[in-house]
């Protein structure tokens, strides 16, 4: 590792970057359905990154990507790949890790899936317009600003409304898991 | 907005939002963690800690990348084995910033059988490669230590047994901590008794690795104790001695200067101190043995080589030591160890850097001169211990002391056994035992001891004896050498001249009639040739012993006597009162087989060159008493090469008339001049004025000041009680 990386790394706050990290692992795992291994947390995942990037192992370009919160999400879902094909190995229950796995990687099975959670979510939402419109937004791909300047809505609310969504969404999923796992 | 995205796609993109909100709202972080079930502070915290440990691995990994480290950076002596207590990593480097160093038995505890050390936190170790590679030597490595002592102190040399490796200070110090040395990716255990030898050394040896010289030399007595350590040889070749430098004399507190054949002795004794050999100082009457001894003690004191010197000499020479020791250093006072008073403590004596004592007080006081283990024991007049059975020598002999020296001008005095005496004194065994060596040399011819190896015994002895003759230093020296003895008085002569001293004052007050002074103050002078002068009865009567035990400056003449006996050369005694003489001319036969011829008034003055005419011709030890107002001009008498002012002149240039019968043109010998006086009498002041006048008028002295009362009743103030 070169000094200039050295001293950027120093610079970090390292606080916020762990705490942001391990919430995104979490959320991500929890929307794609990954049950990590045994023994092991979003958190670590989030660490892990954090420590291969520090040593080198998943080198930094600052240059190209400035964000290292982006480039550390890069490395946390790339170990999360790599940990759920590690763990997979030799598994053969139908509802293990492997099975989780290959379920997630075939199309079809995740756009069911996916429908699912939309249509639950949308009727978790019901009655509520300013959720509904902006949970159809989020999903078209605009961005909080974007919302903002479409629907004539104050950024403040859409972001509000944005992290009532989360939260709704989360829910559901958990819901649907429930539901699965029952 | 496309209608054609798949329900897939659309939930990635609300995923992507959700964590596009994560990242601009740490509360929204916070907040996903904690409906996870998850504390976000103990996860900042473990992911901090993991950071710093990750940050310090990259940091030395960067050091040792960039070839080592600067100048001025602690870097360890050797690469040692390492945990780190937070990533249970198991690795070498020389750099234990902030990780464990792990002992022998730790890492081989952890490399065989993977047990964490106790006291770590760590569960599953992880032993790098490098250390996997590392190759664990079977056999338990000594330390070595060589040392070799110079002028002011000792450099040591540390060795691991066996290899090429050189130990520097901060090495050994690690190996302390980590019982193993590691070098070449072999891991050498230290033995546990060499390290436990090792940690008592190098206490006492500094970053430098030099070690203070006294040390040094107690190591060295002992050396004999300890296998792993060395001494570098020594070279007992005197020309190395006195050339070298290492031992020359390196101190302050020895104020006059010594001629070169002195500091060549100096640095032979000094060479006798640093080795812990025994010594013989056998130098010749009168070519200064007691200034180069007293060097040598200044040297040794100033520079720690021993400590606790003791100086055993003949009870008659105390006082002279005393006041040698104030002339030719005056910093260094002498604990002087003798009479009723004295102490009876061994701690006091232990206290002392230098005691004198006598020999007698050795036998009295053995008990306590044997609780002190004494660095350097100094014996003048040795030839006092050559009876190897006498109690003196028997004493001395079991006198705890690291070095011996003996000074004499008589190593030999009646047979080879004196030597032998001597030398199995300063030296035990040295000479081999008694009855050997009787069997080989004594009472043999010359022609028998020339086949039996007297050649090679000369060569034997030269190693512990130092003996230069003056005719081996005469370039050195000059033609006449001047001892001045101060002597203490017995407490009976005390009394007497106390009570003399104190009618004289008490009349000078009462009469100042200045005859009678005069009068009075020759008879305390007559006090101080022989208290017995003033009862001539008695002293016609008195045989040696009574003289001897009436008079501390008769036994001192008599040792003086002596010791020109052995060497056989001739001595003029001066005296003015005739019964002195007399006496003299009486009881010496007694000692000597010799007629004792004399020159004073009552001898016609045809006689008298007679008397110096048969003195000059016959052979060996010859002794004439003179007056020196008689005898104190125009005589010739060059074959005497001693000379004892034995009653002092009050007008020193009677002394030097006196002194310049013997030192004057003709004489071929260096001339020897005895001044014997008592301490703190009227005879310190007499011989100060002829010091002191010589001094300033050089050698040629024709003040006469008799007359003077007042410097009389002014060197009345003297009291040897005081």
């Amino acid at each position: 590792m070169n000094e200039g990386l050295l001293k950027i790394l120093d610079a970090q706050d390292w606080d916020g970057i762990i705490t942001k990290l391990s919430a995104y692992v979490v959320q991500y795992c929890k929307w794609k359905r990954y049950r990590l291994p045994k023994g092991l947390e979003p958190e670590d995942i989030a660490l892990s990154a954090i420590l291969k990037t520090w040593e080198g192992k998943r080198a930094w370009d600052y240059e190209k990507e400035p964000d290292l919160l982006n480039h550390l999400q890069t490395v946390a879902n790339s170990i999360i790949i790599n940990e759920l094909r590690s763990s997979g190995a030799g598994e053969t229950s139908t509802d293990g890790i492997a099975d989780r796995y290959h379920a997630v990687e075939n199309t079809q099975d995740e756009e069911m899936y996916s429908k699912q959670l939309d249509e639950e979510v949308s009727a978790a939402m019901r009655g509520d317009p300013t959720l509904c419109l902006v949970y159809k937004a989020l999903k078209d791909g605009l961005s909080p600003k974007e919302i903002a300047e479409e629907y004539a809505i104050e950024k403040a609310k859409v972001q509000a409304t944005q992290k009532r969504l989360r939260r709704l969404a989360t829910k559901v999923i958990d819901q649907l898991s429930e539901v699965k796992q029952s | 907005m496309s209608e054609k995205k798949s329900y897939k796609e659309k939930v990635d993109q609300l995923l992507e939002a959700f964590s596009e909100l994560i990242k601009e709202d740490i509360e929204e972080a916070r907040e996903v963690l904690r409906a996870a079930g998850k504390d976000p502070d103990k996860i900042v915290e473990k992911g901090v800690k993991q950071i710093s440990v990750i940050r310090k691995k990259v940091i030395r990994a960067q050091k040792q990348s960039a070839g080592g480290r600067s100048a001025g950076e602690d870097a360890l002596a050797f690469p040692v084995f390492l945990l780190d207590e937070d990533t249970g990593e198991v690795l070498l480097s020389d750099d234990s910033e902030g990780l464990r160093v792990l002992t022998a038995d730790e890492i081989y505890a952890l490399v065989t059988e993977h047990h964490v050390p106790e006291g770590s936190t760590v569960t599953s170790p992880d032993i790098s490669e490098e250390v996997q590679n590392i190759s664990f030597q079977r056999f338990l490595k000594e330390i070595t230590f060589t040392i070799r002592m110079s002028e002011n102190e000792a450099e040591v040399r540390t060795m691991l047994k066996g290899t090429p490796i050189e130990l520097s200070y901060d090495a050994l110090q690690l190996i302390f901590k980590t019982a193993y040395y590691l070098a070449d990716n072999r891991c050498y255990p230290v033995d546990p008794e060499a390290l436990s030898f090792s940690k008592w050394l190098v206490a006492d040896i500094s970053p430098e690795m030099t070690l203070p010289l006294h040390i040094a030399l107690d190591l060295f007595s002992k050396r004999d104790e300890y296998k792993l350590l060395q001494f570098d040889q020594w070279s007992s070749d005197l020309t190395h001695i006195f050339t070298s430098g290492s031992y020359r004399i390196n101190t302050g507190l020895f104020v006059k200067d010594l001629y070169p054949y002195q500091h060549d002795g100096v640095s032979w004794l000094t060479y006798c101190c640093l080795n812990r050999i025994g010594g013989i100082l056998a130098d010749d009457m009168g070519l200064g043995k007691t200034a180069q001894v007293i060097a040598l003690i200044a040297n040794i004191i100033e520079r720690s080589i021993l400590k606790n010197i003791l100086i055993v000499v003949p009870g008659t020479l105390l006082e002279n030591w005393r006041r040698e020791f104030r002339f030719f250093a005056p910093e260094l006072v002498p604990f002087i160890h003798h009479g009723s008073q004295r102490t009876g403590s061994a701690d006091v004596l232990k206290k002392q850097p230098i005691v004198i004592t006598s020999y007698s007080m050795i036998i009295n006081d053995l008990y306590l001169f044997n609780k002190i283990s004494w660095g350097l024991t100094i014996l003048d007049e040795a030839s006092l211990i050559k009876n190897p059975d006498a109690e003196r020598r028997t004493a001395l002999k079991v006198l705890p002391s690291g070095v011996r020296i003996a000074m004499t001008g008589t190593p030999v005095e009646n047979s080879l056994t004196d030597l032998w005496s001597l030398a199995d004194y300063v030296q035990p065994g040295y000479l081999g035992s008694k009855s050997d060596f009787t069997s080989r040399y004594a009472g043999k011819n010359s022609l028998d001891l020339a086949n039996s190896g007297l050649a090679r015994l000369r060569d034997d002895v030269s190693y512990i004896m130092l003996r230069r003759k003056k005719e081996d230093v005469l370039d050195n020296l000059p033609e006449r050498i001047d001892i001045h003895q101060a002597l203490l008085m017995h407490s009976s002569e005390v009394s007497g001249y106390e009570s003399k001293r104190n009618e004289i004052l008490s009349a000078a007050t009462a009469t100042g009639s200045g005859s009678h002074i005069l009068q009075m103050i020759t008879e305390l002078r007559m006090f101080t040739t022989h208290p017995l002068l003033r009862n001539p009865a008695a002293l016609a009567d008195a045989g040696i012993n009574e003289l001897r035990q009436a008079s501390f400056k008769f036994s001192r003449l008599l040792e003086l006597l002596h010791e020109i006996a052995v060497k056989q050369e001739k001595v003029l005694i001066f005296t003015e009162f005739l019964d002195m003489i007399d006496t003299l001319k009486r009881v010496l036969p007694h000692l000597w087989p010799i007629e004792i011829l004399t020159i004073d008034g009552r001898v016609e003055t045809s006689e008298r060159q007679a008397n110096i005419d048969r003195f000059s011709a016959a052979g060996g030890f010859g002794i004439m008493v003179l007056n020196p107002k008689t005898a104190g001009m125009g005589l010739n008498i060059t074959a005497a090469n001693h000379v004892i002012h034995y009653t002092r002149q009050w007008n020193p240039a009677l002394e030097e008339q006196a002194s310049a019968r013997s030192y004057r043109n003709g004489q071929k010998k260096a001339v020897n001049i005895y001044y014997l006086y008592y301490a703190d009498t009227i005879e310190e002041v007499i011989d100060e004025r002829l010091r002191n006048k010589t001094a300033l008028s050089g050698e040629v002295i024709t003040v006469t000041d008799t007359d003077n009362m007042e410097e009389y009743l002014n060197a009345l103030q003297l009291s040897p009680l005081k």
